[in-house]
């Protein structure tokens, strides 16, 4: 059973859909339920200008995604990789047990996203 | 129930039908006495426990002495495959039942693995629908009872119990079929379909919850499944819950009369539904047999839109439906159903079933289709996986 908290995410998803020619972007397929879960960055000056997300999943899946979009935005990239399940359950509120492999599976998306754009970057400086 | 409520979920629960609920308030009300005591209430206890004991056993052809109520259709598959195989283990060791039966069937038989039983899973098809010639290579001579559902709970799907009760009668084999979602919804006779073991849980139509029956033919050796008091022939302790039995005996008398009638008009509302939701919503597909089914259920994949999220959309809108079984919600495994049909993973996630009574109404479809139409729309634009529009008719 949901928290008020986590259905008032799951039901206002904000910031969801692609960002074309994102500066970075990650994507996670979890084994267990057959989730899917993509954040995409576009970055400016090494600062998060914008964040969306896409999520094949339910209402923890398209929460978190969700909230995840909203809280990195705005951030310098390089704080990305410490993005953590903490900052998320601090939003939504407790997630059962058996969830929880969504929300990190959303937390890796993050990280992924960012080193995504670093790789990208490195590229181009080769 | 909200007047705006709609309820798509029969498959888990029905709402008690208004007789059921005035003859249960009368049972409550003027019968309280123990059906095992002696004594005039217990009298008028136990009459009414006759009385519905002849109405479950009328309604599929048994007699009253074959039928043995139960807490509902999970102890009745558990009595039914325990009974039954540790009751005649001298003879053999060896149990046929299917990969899409439910978990009270297939945890039973996982219960007697341990014990030193060997238990063949026999697969289905792309429908749902059982491998009848796996059964047939299956038996051999230390095999003593086959259990196949006669309809299944998720997709809907009608199993050939016919010829497998045929088959098993040939080979001297117990036929246990769990039918708790065909009752009311096909015509039984457990004579003429020739089974020794049926299972019937009273909630599905329109009864109460927390009882059921299990028909035991006649000379059936059958341990018994609880100890500690002469109840149900001794076969059954515990003191019987007369309200719950008596509720079920007018369920099943009226899910069973004119049933042709209360079928067609399900089916008629269903495959307007299917028909309703295939010309709104494109990249779907139908799960289950597309004839062979009962008629209250429709499965959809919907491509790129997740079940849990269409199913609690829905229930904002207080539209009930669900996604796998009852029994099963809330679990992350795959539903075992849809993965012994052979569905990719993401067409199982995103599977929902919904369920008709004869109360739904075409302006309640209508309304029902174009919010779910919405949801869709909202989840694909959400989601991760990119579809390629394809429309089909189901």
């Amino acid at each position: 059973m949901y928290s008020e908290k986590i259905l008032n995410e799951f039901y206002n998803p904000a910031n969801f859909g692609v960002i074309k020619g994102a500066s970075g972007v990650g994507k996670v397929t979890l084994d267990i339920g057959s989730e899917i879960i993509k954040i995409y960055i576009k970055v400016e000056e090494e600062k998060v200008v914008e964040a969306t997300f896409q999520a094949f999943g339910g209402v923890v899946a398209i929460a978190c995604g969700s909230v995840a979009a909203r809280l990195i935005n705005g951030k310098a990239v390089s704080t990305l990789s410490k993005f953590a399940v903490s900052d998320l359950t601090a939003v939504v509120g407790k997630v059962e047990d058996d969830q929880m492999y969504i929300v990190h599976g959303v937390v890796n998306a993050v990280h992924l996203a960012g080193e995504s754009y670093y790789n990208r970057s490195a590229k181009d400086e080769d | 129930m909200e007047e705006k409520e709609v309820y798509l979920d029969n498959a888990s629960t029905t709402k008690i039908s208004a007789d059921v609920y005035k003859k249960m308030l009368e049972c409550f009300t003027k019968c309280q006495g123990n059906s095992s005591s002696i004594h005039k209430m217990g009298r008028d206890a136990n009459a009414e426990l006759d009385e519905a004991r002849a109405k479950v056993a009328k309604a599929i052809g048994a007699k009253p002495s074959e039928i043995y109520f139960t807490s509902g259709g999970t102890e009745a598959n558990n009595w039914a495959i325990k009974g039954i195989a540790r009751a005649n283990r001298s003879k053999g060791n060896h149990i046929i039942t299917s990969v899409i039966e439910h978990p009270s069937v297939l945890e039973s038989c996982k219960d007697l693995e341990k014990e030193g039983f060997k238990v063949t899973y026999v697969g289905v098809d792309s429908n749902g629908v059982i491998d009848y010639s796996q059964i047939i290579k299956s038996i051999g001579p230390n095999t003593i009872l086959i259990s196949i559902m006669t309809a299944n709970n998720e997709v809907g799907s009608l199993q050939p119990i016919r010829a497998i009760a045929e088959l098993a009668k040939a080979n001297e084999i117990y036929f246990h079929t769990d039918a708790v979602q065909a009752i009311g919804a096909i015509a039984l006779n457990v004579k003429e379909l020739g089974v020794d073991a049926l299972t019937i849980s009273a909630h599905k139509f329109h009864g109460p919850k927390g009882v059921g029956a299990l028909y035991v033919k006649k000379g059936t050796k059958i341990d018994r499944f609880m100890s500690g008091g002469r109840q149900e022939d001794n076969m059954r302790a515990g003191t019987v819950n007369v309200p719950a039995c008596a509720g079920m005996g007018v369920a099943i008398e009226n899910a069973t009369t004119d049933l042709d009638e209360k079928v067609r008009e399900v089916r008629v509302i269903r495959k307007y539904f299917q028909r309703k939701v295939s010309e709104a919503i494109h990249n779907i597909s139908l799960n289950g047999h597309p004839t062979q089914r009962i008629a209250n259920n429709c499965s959809i994949s919907f491509e790129g839109a997740e079940s849990e999220a269409i199913v609690m959309m829905l229930d904002r809108e207080g539209i009930y439906a669900s996604y796998g079984s009852a029994c099963e919600m809330g679990s992350n495994a795959p539903s075992h159903v849809l993965q012994a049909m052979g569905k990719e993973p993401e067409a199982i996630r995103s599977t929902v079933r919904f369920t008709f009574s004869a109360e739904i109404t075409r302006e309640q479809v209508d309304e029902v289709v174009e919010t779910l139409r919405k949801i869709v729309k909202k989840l694909r634009s959400i989601s991760a996986i990119r579809i390629y529009k394809s429309k089909v008719e189901l």
